[in-house]
């Protein structure tokens, strides 16, 4: 599915990652942790293609293509979608409208017929339903005045109806309360299958009791210093990242 | 005043390309037609700088208004019209007795065709509105212009509200792209009357718009939303004086530009709380978005505060359309250029939202779609 290989990148004049090497297979589920200013978010928005994440060495490729290449809606189309750990609210443009665009445009690019205004309501209502999320939400514009947890449902609601390949999930746990977690959880674990593939990036084990990772990498300083199961995550948690990292960090 | 032959010949006059409306323009097809005829209770129209009585229509608002245009208002209406209103012969009278409820829209439309050059160069309109005690309406004043003569229009208006008064004005300049426009609204507010304002300005070479609001009864409340589309290299002044004069009055004022090509838009806001005016609420906001690198903006937005118990806040911002914004759309897939002309579209929605009037709102939609 992904194949990162020497991932080095800069934001500004200063390197965030320093080198990543990560292989993530179709069906995987892979966990990325790390202390604040490790280079996760970094790492999330590069797979995107966040402007401001400039790759300055290494390769990135998305079931074969080289996705470095591509533009940021052309990521989309190929199967990326990045859950945002801070969706940002545009007012003005209707949630439904702009998600019925985007899934239409996403649809075209593949070759797949478009879907009607009617078929798409309902198809977003009976997501919402399962998300918990008010239909409310649907007319309103994008995230606007949406709470912290309304937010990242948002997020989710839109990862349900795009059904990316690749879902990159930026600290979706994020000030959210055990009613929300298990929605979103929900959410994510719904879409789990042998074709798709989950990167998680949390500071939390909590999040990983309800997404339950194959693999856990602990990212420092932007390098992965530390690779396992989800045993490793719960280390994370009893001891602390300042004990692993020293354990690892060469 | 404009003979029935002379709007014989006229129609038989077909204009250049203008503004991407039709190339021919018909003017009864124009006015007949217009979106918004068969919903206004009254429709005064002004061709050329005269009032075309053939055009317009008014219903029956017997004890409820009086629509009339200027000439006829000095003639039948003198005793209600205030000595401070000075003496231009074109332009409209509108007289809201008390507790009238005009549900339904009045609009007066003011085209000026080719000929309006031909006709007279610099077209004069004084404007009155006046709603006594507790009257409600809505009151739509649409510019339209044709051809690409350039013609200079100058219009002043007032209106007037009573305690307990509710107008809702909408406005929209759509002059032709080359004339000069220069405009004064003069609003005084008494006690708890609500004044609301929905501008757009698309139109004219030259385009000013001064507005001064006066705030002299308790607890009036003036909401000014407005909107100018700026390209070529035009140039569209926004001047604004509101007038907090008493105490426990309430002003919202939210203006935008979106500029484009080498054109200009200037916006200078000014609210006076007077030293009396305490519990004032003002909020004054103006947001630009330019769209290439010669466009340019100024932008004043004051405060001038002589009381000490208000709630005042003002800001302006100057900026390209947002990158996290932009981002945000085309990582969910939205292609580049679709992505930025929903925002452009968001930035306008907005002011668009504010006006209730559902065929008014599509109908100022559609006029944003052709001038963009």
């Amino acid at each position: 599915m992904l194949s990162i290989k020497n991932l080095q990148v800069n934001i500004g004049d200063k390197q965030i990652l320093h080198g990543i090497n990560l292989q993530v297979n179709p069906g995987e589920v892979h966990a990325i942790m790390g202390p604040n200013g490790s280079g996760k978010s970094t790492l999330a928005g590069t797979l995107a293609g966040r402007a401001d994440c400039e790759v300055t060495t290494g390769e990135v490729e998305l079931l074969g293509h080289d996705l470095l290449k591509m533009s940021i809606e052309d990521r989309a189309a190929q199967g990326v979608f990045l859950g945002m750990q801070n969706p940002v609210e545009i007012p003005g443009v209707n949630n439904t409208y702009f998600l019925r665009t985007a899934l239409n445009n996403i649809r075209k690019k593949n070759n797949q017929p478009e879907i009607d205004a009617f078929d798409f309501i309902n198809l977003i209502k009976e997501k919402a339903g399962f998300l918990g999320l008010d239909e409310a939400f649907l007319s309103r514009a994008v995230n606007d005045g949406f709470s912290g947890g309304e937010k990242k449902r948002n997020e989710i609601l839109q990862m349900l109806i795009l059904e990316p390949k690749l879902m990159v999930l930026d600290e979706i746990d994020s000030g959210l309360d055990v009613d929300a977690l298990q929605a979103v959880a929900a959410g994510v674990n719904s879409l789990r299958s042998s074709e798709r593939s989950v990167l998680l990036v949390t500071h939390y084990q909590r999040l990983l009791n309800y997404i339950v990772p194959d693999y856990v990498h602990i990212l420092y300083q932007g390098k992965i210093i530390a690779s396992g199961n989800k045993e490793l995550a719960l280390r994370v948690e009893k001891e602390g990242y300042a004990k692993i990292t020293k354990d690892n960090f060469q | 005043m404009l003979k029935k032959k002379d709007t014989q010949r006229l129609l038989k006059i077909i204009f250049n390309k203008q503004l991407g409306r039709e190339n021919n323009l018909d003017l009864n097809n124009t006015i007949l037609n217009h979106p918004l005829r068969n919903q206004a209770v009254a429709q005064l129209v002004f061709i050329d700088g005269v009032y075309a009585p053939e055009f317009s229509k008014s219903a029956n608002l017997v004890g409820l208004a009086i629509v009339a245009d200027w000439k006829t208002a000095l003639l039948d209406y003198a005793h209600l019209i205030p000595d401070s209103v000075e003496e231009v012969e074109e332009g409209f009278f509108c007289y809201l007795t008390e507790k009238a409820q005009v549900s339904q829209l009045v609009h007066f439309l003011f085209i000026c065709t080719e000929n309006a050059v031909a006709r007279n160069r610099s077209l004069k309109f004084n404007n009155l509105i006046i709603a006594k005690l507790s009257s409600n309406a809505k009151i739509f004043v649409e510019y339209l212009g044709f051809g690409e003569k350039q013609y200079e229009l100058n219009s002043t208006s007032k209106i007037y509200l009573e305690n307990n008064a509710q107008v809702s004005y909408y406005n929209l300049q759509n002059n032709n792209l080359n004339s000069i426009y220069k405009a004064t609204l003069e609003v005084k507010q008494s006690a708890a009357s609500k004044f609301s304002n929905n501008h757009f300005v698309f139109g004219s070479a030259l385009a000013e718009e001064n507005l001064n609001i006066k705030l002299q009864g308790e607890g009036a409340l003036c909401n000014l939303y407005s909107l100018s589309l700026v390209n070529g290299k035009r140039d569209s002044k926004w001047a604004l004086e509101i007038e907090h004069l008493v105490p426990k009055a309430e002003s919202h004022t939210l203006h935008k530009s979106i500029i484009t090509d080498q054109a200009h838009a200037g916006f200078r806001g000014k609210i006076k709380i007077a030293p009396q005016a305490q519990q004032s609420i003002a909020h004054l906001k103006n947001h630009n978005l330019l769209l290439s690198d010669d466009a340019s903006v100024d932008s004043a937005p004051e405060l001038e505060i002589y009381a000490d118990d208000v709630k005042c806040t003002h800001g302006s911002t100057v900026g390209c359309l947002d990158e996290k914004s932009l981002f945000y759309l085309r990582a969910r897939g939205i292609p580049d250029k679709t992505a930025k002309e929903m925002l452009l579209q968001a930035f306008m929605q907005e002011m668009l939202d504010k006006i209730e009037n559902e065929t008014l709102r599509e109908y100022v939609g559609d006029c944003i779609i052709r001038n963009t």
